[in-house]
């Protein structure tokens, strides 16, 4: 009974723990594009530049449109830590100052990942960033030559 | 001074419409600023709200879109001044008993504009904040709008106020002329109208144009003028018919007084018997008219005495002599009176020389047909008289004195169809008329007196021989 009841308490606590291992393992970005003007290959310094609001256009002349999960989810904060390198307040402020300039246009936050990835498929011009993608139909995005980041 | 109904009239329209272009030359331009002040600063504040609702929503929703579309909104106005985002923090003193807010801007546009979060608004400026909590950031959305537009605005409200002012001002003389103009015309023509009808005229009449209270007006004058003309017809009427009596009256009165006599007593009620120094007093008398007027019928008779009595009526008025009375087949009348003259005995004894003639012509017309003549007797005498009105009825003009008894005893001893004169006629006349003595006759109550036939004016003598 000890031994079962001991089992059932490590189960319990890997259970636990399995979420964390498996977040910690799975902090890789994805940048997904539209298929339209968005390049199929940039570099990390033109990503931080495009995610920044720097670039407000792509080559083709079509307007970047970002889309960031909302920074209160994990991958939203993890991206705003990582691309930005701000807390998700810091970002909030850093892009309500560039709005309020009139300097940008803001990213379009999401709370779910198909909403992030309808959009950036339906929106010329549309890039985001997502732990992995579900919709195999869009276009990845390779940074440095990688599909991650 | 007084004033006319058609500047009465002008005046209270004027002042009506005065007071009315002042109300829209200060009191409607007054109103209409507050009105674009309130709603201007309403505008701002509606701005304000709604950015800082953006802003809000932004830092708690991650959703920009509302704040970038507040803001393209005012970023596009003209009158923008700067937004901006001012953020408050509460600073504690170091005993952590109090605490003081502190302002600090976080971002503004356009960047280049230095604001200061405390500023207040002036005249120039308008300032409006709205305050936004979020758990990240507490602060508040200023904003900044220029009053140009307000001056602007004020102008033309003023200038428009003005206008209108002048053209409701315009427009109320042009209406008040016209309207003092409809009242004041006729009234001026019917106080014309009243004026010539008080002088007399009464074929005046009024055009009546408007069917109100004047218009009736005008109607009634016409009436009464109507009524007054046909009144005034009637009074003339009337006073004809009166005056036409009065002289019918007047010559009945001449009949029996004489004029100046008549006209004494109509205006004092009563005429004064008067002397006279010298008047010639005429009898005449039908030699046996008792004897004649057995013959006739009374009717016959009468008509025969109207005849005679009418003929002598004719003559003496050529001589102005008075007639006095006639007794039976006596007429007497009298020279010289009621109107003194210095030829009554010369009228007399003319008038006496054609009774004759006229008397010899009408008897031989009598004698023509086959009928009997009248032959009269004459006397006349000169003398003074005492003549005037006795009685209080039926008025009788009559003289008193001796001359009238002596003219009377004169015709009594006259002949037929001769003229006897006292020898105080004779004095007078002798000169120019031809006459005979009788010698001393006695008459009754006077004796014997000379007596004169009168045979006529010395150059016709033969006439009457």
């Amino acid at each position: 009974m000890k031994r079962i009841l001991y089992i059932f308490i490590l189960s319990l606590f890997i259970g636990l723990l399995l979420p964390w291992s498996v977040n910690a393992q799975d902090e890789q970005l994805v940048v997904i594009g539209n298929a339209v003007s968005v390049p199929s290959e940039i570099d990390m310094n033109l990503l931080k530049s495009v995610f920044k609001g720097e670039k407000l256009r792509w080559n083709d002349g079509s307007i970047v449109n970002i889309a960031l999960m909302k920074t209160s989810t994990p991958i939203g904060s993890y991206t705003s830590n990582k691309i930005y390198n701000m807390t998700g307040n810091e970002l909030n402020k850093y892009f309500l100052a560039l709005v309020f300039q009139g300097k940008v246009k803001a990213p379009t936050f999401f709370n779910s990942v198909n909403e992030l990835e309808a959009y950036v498929a339906q929106t010329p011009g549309a890039i985001g960033v997502l732990q992995k993608v579900n919709d195999t139909l869009l276009k990845i995005i390779l940074v440095d030559g990688k599909k991650q980041i | 001074m007084v004033l006319s109904v058609q500047s009465k009239i002008l005046l209270t329209v004027l002042s009506i419409v005065l007071m009315f272009a002042l109300f829209i030359l200060f009191y409607y331009p007054a109103r209409q600023e507050r009105y674009l002040l309130e709603n201007y600063n309403t505008e701002i504040e509606n701005y304000a709200n709604t950015v800082a609702l953006g802003v809000k929503i932004a830092l708690t929703e991650e959703n920009f879109e509302g704040v970038e579309m507040a803001l393209n909104f005012v970023r596009d106005d003209s009158r923008l001044q700067f937004v901006s985002i001012i953020l408050t923090d509460s600073v504690w003193n170091n005993d952590h008993t109090d605490y003081a807010i502190e302002k600090s801007v976080f971002k503004t546009y356009p960047e280049n504009i230095e604001v200061d979060p405390y500023a207040e608004s002036n005249d120039n400026f308008i300032n409006k904040s709205t305050p936004f909590l979020t758990p990240m950031m507490n602060g508040e959305i200023m904003l900044s709008f220029s009053t140009s537009e307000i001056k602007k605005g004020r102008t033309q409200i003023r200038i428009a106020s003005a206008v209108a002012s002048f053209v409701v001002f315009v427009i109320g003389l042009f209406i008040g002329y016209l309207l003092a103009r409809r009242i004041s015309v006729p009234v001026l023509a019917l106080r014309d109208a009243a004026n010539k009808v008080g002088e007399g005229d009464l074929t005046q009449s009024v055009k009546n144009k408007s069917r109100d209270e004047i218009g009736e007006l005008g109607v009634a004058f016409n009436k009464m003028v109507r009524d007054l003309s046909s009144a005034r017809k009637e009074i003339d009427q009337r006073r004809k018919e009166l005056m036409n009596e009065k002289r019918k009256s007047d010559e009945l009165l001449l009949n029996i007084l004489p004029s100046e006599t008549a006209e004494e007593l109509k205006r004092t009620g009563k005429a004064k018997a008067k002397h006279y120094d010298s008047v010639t007093v005429l009898f005449t008398d039908f030699k046996d008219f008792t004897a004649i007027s057995e013959k006739m019928s009374a009717n016959e008779l009468v008509n025969e005495l109207h005849h005679c009595f009418s003929m002598f009526d004719n003559i003496i008025r050529k001589y102005n002599i008075e007639k006095i009375k006639t007794i039976g087949d006596s007429y007497m009348c009298v020279a010289g009176l009621p109107v003194k003259n210095t030829t009554h005995p010369f009228d007399a004894v003319n008038a006496a020389l054609e009774i004759i003639d006229c008397i010899i012509t009408y008897n031989k017309e009598r004698e023509a047909i086959g009928a009997s003549g009248f032959d009269v007797r004459i006397g006349i005498h000169t003398g003074p008289v005492v003549a005037g009105i006795v009685g209080v009825n039926k008025f009788a003009y009559d003289i008193w004195g001796s001359t009238v008894n002596t003219a009377s005893r004169l015709e009594n001893a006259s002949e037929a169809n001769k003229v006897n004169i006292s020898e105080s006629l004779y004095n007078i006349i002798k000169d120019k008329y031809d006459c005979s003595l009788r010698g001393k006759i006695d008459v009754k109550g006077l004796g014997e007196i000379p007596m004169y036939f009168l045979n006529g004016i010395k150059k016709l003598t033969k006439k009457l021989n």
